[in-house]
């Protein structure tokens, strides 16, 4: 099914930015030109960007508006293909050679029966291209993995096809829409890259930061919104060992809302920093910034 | 950016003449665009997938197809301007990626605004007390006798003078190999969580386990081992070549050369008033075996000192290469009179993001010396180790017992 059947909108890059932002995502012209694109050319999408500013966010709503699976591989150091792409059934594969040794069979007769289809576990790699609908792959912090891992991958991304020795090479049976995110921990290989759209999700602006706050909590004042972007923004611009992200924005205006606050003040600051700074150092670095910041939402 | 000497002239005719003459103006810029026929047909193929007739679209949708990393990403739309709009300015004002950056070039091509606050760009601000701090005179000046090299450094901060080639000295280069292996076994970066196979290990290899037992009637006689595998330290060795560390630089250039000769995992810097990462010239050097030197090491070698400086730009523009497994040795007397906000921003970086910080001093052994210097006293609340090395056997003992923080 294209895009145009599930959605008209899909087609173009301002109803890609209409049906987001339906489901409460505001996408720029980059990542709504992207998204087009991982639809049209069918490329996976390397998502770069600081912790926090909706990378993945954007995956699982790309899979709403599809109306597809969203798949999800969360990367780390030791990922291998085992949890990856697919693992054998020993437990079932063990009892099936007990149960057939007295039939006579050979060797080479019951090495491809275990070595079959029904004893194979699907893991999320191998789901996402034996799926009847295309579903949305998200291998997040791809930075995190190995390079083995990275060099693993890159077949799957070209040409959207593992090799099982035992059982030969799977095609996909439709293409999934792919993204990849990573925090740039490491540098990932020119190869990996060669095979992305990419793009560099920064962090938004002060008007679209104040809409992706207006956006996610209706009822919030509108001057309190405003606030928390001016204080946030200012804190991104400080030497920070962790940097607020919009996930911490949208926490912290959900926090002074469930506190019933309707501004924010020195008082109100200092009871939720713990809500956007997250590391001990920081705390302390705010304390020189402190008159500043009471300036900002005075 | 460098554009070659014959630039090819927009328009061309048709829409894949046009694009094909933009992909060929990439691949001559400085960024390594690295665009084969692929590219081409992709970029076509989005082409046909949004409004042709949006300007933004076209340079958003070419954007994502071309560039594949941050640093062509950054300089993207100016290369797009340059050759389809060369008289028009740019239409809108997009931030800018670094959080951070000295000396770093916005979207626009221009310097980027100084931020408040932010201590990189508030060194371009002559007023800022970062940029101030640069006049600083350093407070360490007991001993005379290394107070040349320190106003040899303060008053050639500007750019290094022309660098000659560096040879690396082949004197002892047997023992300082020796030295490098030593110190690269001792590092104890406990295990990996991969698992891999192993003639004996603490975990059962079904799967070969199982392929054995076909042959003994499913019966597991010969089991299959696996085990997690030592991690394997990284290394970041950022040298200052600077002219007051010159009867220093050949021993320490030494050692990074059988450094890189013992461990792949080796990554060297230079710098003086600019950073340049030599690991490749290293590898050269290597091969050619006879001579090995350097060449074309411009700012980086030879010049004045900026360390704080220099440290941000590593930790922000190699930030990739600083990890849980990485020690990171930074060989330099600590004379530098820029602002030591600078270098605590870089250090506290480089210091949360890597296994180990060492700082080799060599002035640490000389009579009289104390690390009273803004530089020194600024860095020594980061460091896992503060040392001197001459010789190849305090080199072998840089990570004798070092502790690891990941």
């Amino acid at each position: 099914m294209s895009q145009a059947e599930i959605n008209p909108l899909l087609t173009t890059v301002e109803g890609i930015q209409a049906v987001l932002r339906e489901r409460n995502y505001i996408a720029d012209l980059s990542m709504a030109t992207a998204l087009r694109l991982v639809m049209a050319l069918r490329k996976p999408l390397l998502v770069e960007g600081p912790a926090g500013v909706g990378k993945t966010q954007v995956a699982k709503t790309l899979a709403e508006v599809l109306d597809t699976r969203l798949i999800r591989l969360q990367c780390y150091e030791g990922l291998d293909t085992a949890q990856a792409l697919y693992e054998w059934n020993y437990p079932k594969q063990m009892l099936h050679i007990r149960l057939t040794e007295q039939t006579g069979a050979s060797v080479a007769q019951r090495e491809a029966q275990i070595f079959s289809e029904a004893y194979l576990l699907r893991r999320p790699l191998l789901e996402a291209i034996s799926q009847d609908k295309p579903p949305v792959l998200l291998i997040d912090e791809i930075d995190r993995t190995d390079e083995e891992f990275e060099a693993f991958l890159l077949e799957l991304l070209a040409e959207f096809q593992v090799t099982i020795p035992e059982l030969g090479t799977l095609k996909a049976t439709h293409r999934p829409h792919v993204i990849l995110t990573s925090n740039r921990s490491r540098e990932l290989s020119d190869a990996l890259r060669r095979r992305c759209l990419y793009l560099w999700q920064n962090y938004p602006s002060f008007e679209k930061e104040v809409e992706i706050i207006r956006t996610r909590l209706p009822g919030i004042n509108v001057r309190l919104a405003q606030k928390i972007a001016t204080v946030v923004a200012h804190l991104r611009e400080l030497p920070l060992n962790k940097a607020p992200g919009v996930a911490e924005s949208l926490d912290w205006a959900e926090a002074l809302v469930s506190l019933h606050k309707e501004s924010l003040d020195m008082h109100v600051l200092e009871q939720t920093w713990g809500v956007i700074l997250k590391d001990k150092d920081d705390l302390t670095l705010i304390e020189a910034h402190k008159q500043r910041i009471a300036e900002l939402v005075a | 950016m460098s554009t070659s000497a014959t630039p090819l002239q927009f328009p061309h005719g048709s829409l894949p003449e046009n694009l094909i003459a933009f992909i060929e103006h990439l691949r001559q810029t400085t960024q390594r665009f690295n665009l084969g026929p692929g590219e081409v047909q992709d970029a076509l193929e989005a082409l046909g997938a949004i409004n042709l007739g949006s300007l933004q679209e076209v340079r958003q949708a070419l954007k994502l197809v071309l560039c594949s990393n941050l640093e062509q990403e950054r300089v993207f739309d100016d290369l797009f301007f340059q050759f389809f709009l060369p008289s028009r300015k740019r239409i809108e004002a997009l931030p800018n990626v670094y959080k951070a950056n000295p000396g770093s070039q916005g979207e626009t091509g221009q310097k980027s605004q100084p931020a408040r606050n932010n201590p990189s760009e508030a060194l371009s601000d002559p007023q800022s007390p970062l940029a101030q701090g640069k006049t600083r005179l350093a407070e360490d000046s007991d001993a005379s006798n290394w107070a040349a090299p320190l106003l040899k450094a303060m008053f050639s901060r500007t750019a290094g003078s022309e660098t000659p080639e560096v040879e690396i000295p082949q004197q002892d280069l047997d023992a300082m190999l020796l030295a490098a292996t030593q110190l690269v076994n001792q590092v104890r970066l406990g295990r990996s969580r991969r698992w891999v196979s192993t003639p004996k290990g603490t975990r059962y290899h079904f799967r070969r386990t199982l392929r054995k037992a076909l042959h003994t009637g499913g019966e597991p006689i010969n089991p299959a081992w696996q085990h997690h595998p030592k991690r394997q330290p990284r290394f970041v060795f950022v040298l200052d070549g600077s002219r007051s560390m010159q009867s220093y630089s050949d021993r320490l250039l030494q050692f990074a050369y059988a450094l890189r000769m013992r461990c792949n995992r080796v990554e060297v810097f230079a710098f003086s008033t600019g950073l340049k990462r030599i690991t490749q010239q290293l590898e050269k050097a290597r091969s050619l075996s006879e001579r090995p030197r350097l060449s074309q090491l411009g700012q980086a070698w030879g010049g004045g000192t900026k360390i704080g400086e220099n440290l941000l730009l590593l930790e922000q523009k190699y930030g990739g290469l600083l990890r849980g497994d990485t020690l990171v040795f930074v060989a330099s007397d600590g004379l530098d009179t820029g602002a030591p906000e600078v270098l605590d921003y870089a250090l506290r970086q480089i210091y949360h993001r890597s296994a180990a910080l060492i700082w080799l001093n060599p002035l640490l052994d000389s009579e009289g010396y104390n690390p009273h210097a803004n530089c020194m006293k600024t860095a020594l609340p980061y460091l896992d180790r503060f040392c001197a090395a001459h010789t190849p056997e305090d080199y072998a003992r840089l990570t004798y017992r070092l502790k690891l923080r990941h």
